[in-house]
């Protein structure tokens, strides 16, 4: 069980970078959601049946087999951080779209080596 | 004096600042004033937690069931260094008049999550108040709203909720070796966890603060950071988001997992070595200003580093140090950089001799205490890595000044004319450097603090 949730926590997170890679900013986005769930998926796993020896709140009869019920709070934390930050991504590459008609990073960085082409040089101080 | 005044009226002032336009002059004058407020609160609270931390335990649970809130030394001095920095860059910007409705709001917005993640003692919380953090200087790092900002924007939100990531995973590990998310209690029950472990979480945690300090093989983000976003929001980054990176590393380092960097130290030494040596070197003969300052920003984060890895109360006096001195440097040099004026060059003179370690600015004690710990560790190498930094310090910051600022002089560019806030700033940093007992007092004491281990 915890090799198969090990399992997908890797696959996750390596789809997530490879996403992030991506020079697509849209892409990138999804990549970052996949990698915040993966850390989230992560966090859960780690309380699945640790071996507490007391369940917290009523006793059964097999508490090793009792979730910790801390790291599922901080991962419902962790879900709506995300939510909001991928809402804030969403709307940056939104506003980068009508700057620049693309989302490509390589539209981007030529734009931004035309901008610096244009802008005056330092004078070599001698 | 809980640490819930400074936290409760920073949260009050963003609040109150999300429902006024924060175009207007009176706004900006009243978002001064509130910052101002929650300065006096965490020095408040700093006054009467001299006799040991300030803590509470929120809802009134005990200590290992709620959520500790700690203000002691390492945290208030990052603190107060923080709301410092975001209050002299937003009277900047105040004073150069607002472009966006949002921007007081983001800044106190800001400021509630730096004081949160400085005077909290629950690595979970930490987690929680650094996401607001990263939220409002996200936000920040568009203000300006043109292409280059936007593009600037997207990088730093990019690469730092990929460090996000790495943390929520070092957390969780964390939780899953010892049972607990509370400093202290991490700290007594890292002994009994397998070191092999905790070094893979330490690792974690390096990655993630070293993303956000902008440390060697984590730092190619800054360039394109630093030159792309505002002045006034660069200063914040660099002056204050960037500390959060060099708070996790002493906070999680020396108190949280002092037995694994004991073991690390020797890769510590060398990723810190070569980041200021990387970061020295790239600085040279840089286009843009911007640039110069984040390959400083490298090279500081490379001492910082390797004054945590040196260890004891020197090496961690001395990363405090240098944090210290750093941000006030960084700030004053990233408000200039599009100022012009005999009083602004003199300011980044001034600031530029801080970053190269030039007596009498706050920068000279930084290299002053990181030449001693390297010394007392009888590290030869090191002391010849942060030797050759700070020469090469010398040379870039005499190369910007030259460039920037000599050479520019007489040319009608902007000249934005309000240079009170980097004078202030330069003034802070000559000043502490003349007379240094509070800069190096504050250090020892919370080398100390942290060396006794938590109260």
């Amino acid at each position: 069980m915890i090799l198969l949730a090990a399992l997908a926590v890797s696959v996750l997170f390596a789809a997530g970078i490879y996403l992030v890679l991506q020079p697509d900013a849209i892409r990138g986005i999804a990549g970052l959601l996949l990698l915040s769930n993966a850390a989230i998926l992560f966090l859960v796993v780690a309380g699945a049946g640790t071996g507490r020896r007391r369940a917290p709140v009523h006793p059964v009869e097999d508490a090793a087999a009792a979730a910790d019920p801390l790291p599922q709070a901080l991962a419902l934390t962790a879900i709506v951080i995300g939510f909001a930050t991928t809402a804030f991504l969403v709307a940056l590459v939104h506003r980068l779209q009508r700057a620049h008609d693309s989302v490509d990073a390589q539209d981007l960085a030529r734009a931004e080596e035309e901008e610096l082409e244009r802008e005056p040089r330092p004078e070599e101080g001698e | 004096m809980t640490p819930v005044l400074p936290l409760g009226v920073a949260f009050a002032a963003a609040l109150a600042l999300t429902l006024l336009d924060g175009r207007r002059r009176w706004v900006g004058v009243l978002a001064i004033a509130l910052h101002g407020a929650t300065l006096a609160a965490l020095v408040l609270v700093a006054t009467h937690a001299a006799d040991g931390a300030a803590e509470t335990v929120t809802g009134g649970w005990p200590a290992g069931l709620g959520i500790r809130l700690r203000a002691d030394g390492l945290g208030l001095v990052f603190a107060v260094l923080a709301a410092v920095v975001l209050l002299l860059a937003l009277a900047d910007e105040v004073a150069l008049g607002i472009r966006s409705r949002w921007f007081p709001a983001l800044v106190a917005f800001l400021l509630v999550g730096l004081t949160g993640v400085f005077l909290t003692a629950d690595a979970f919380n930490f987690y929680v108040f650094f996401e607001i953090t990263m939220a409002a200087s996200f936000a920040l790092g568009s203000y300006g709203a043109t292409a280059r900002r936007l593009r600037a924007a997207w990088v730093f939100a990019a690469v730092n909720l990929v460090g996000s990531a790495f943390f929520l995973v070092g957390v969780g590990a964390l939780y899953h070796l010892t049972g607990t998310l509370d400093f202290p209690q991490i700290a007594a029950r890292a002994a009994a966890v397998e070191p092999g472990s905790l070094a893979l979480v330490g690792a974690i945690f390096l990655a993630a603060f070293g993303l956000k300090l902008g440390l060697f093989p984590f730092h190619a983000w800054a360039p394109a950071v630093y030159r792309g976003t505002d002045p006034a929001v660069a200063a914040v980054l660099a002056g204050a988001v960037a500390n959060v990176g060099s708070y996790g590393l002493l906070r999680f380092g020396v108190e949280v997992l002092p037995a694994t960097v004991a073991t690390g130290a020797p890769v510590l030494l060398v990723l810190g070595g070569l980041s200021a040596l990387y970061g020295g070197v790239l600085a040279r003969n840089r286009r843009q200003l911007g640039e110069t300052l984040a390959y400083s920003s490298i090279a500081q984060a490379g001492f910082v580093l390797a004054a945590i890895a040196v260890g004891g109360e020197a090496g961690v006096a001395a990363a405090i140090t240098v944090a210290i001195a750093s941000s006030l440097a960084k700030a004053a040099l990233f408000l200039l950089t599009t100022r012009r004026g005999a009083l602004g060059a003199v300011a980044f003179a001034a600031a530029a001799c801080s970053v190269a370690g030039l007596p009498p600015t706050a920068g000279f004690l930084a290299k002053l205490q990181l030449f001693r710990a390297a010394i007392l560790a009888g590290n030869a190498p090191l002391l010849a890595v942060v030797a050759g930094a700070s020469a090469l310090s010398f040379l870039y910051m005499f190369q910007a000044f030259q460039r920037h600022v000599w050479a520019a002089a007489g040319a009608d560019g902007e000249e934005r004319r309000p240079r009170a806030v980097p004078v202030i700033l330069a003034l802070g940093i000559v000043a502490l450097g003349a007379w240094p007992e509070p800069l190096l007092r504050a250090g020892a004491a919370v080398a100390r603090e942290l060396a006794r281990g938590a109260p």
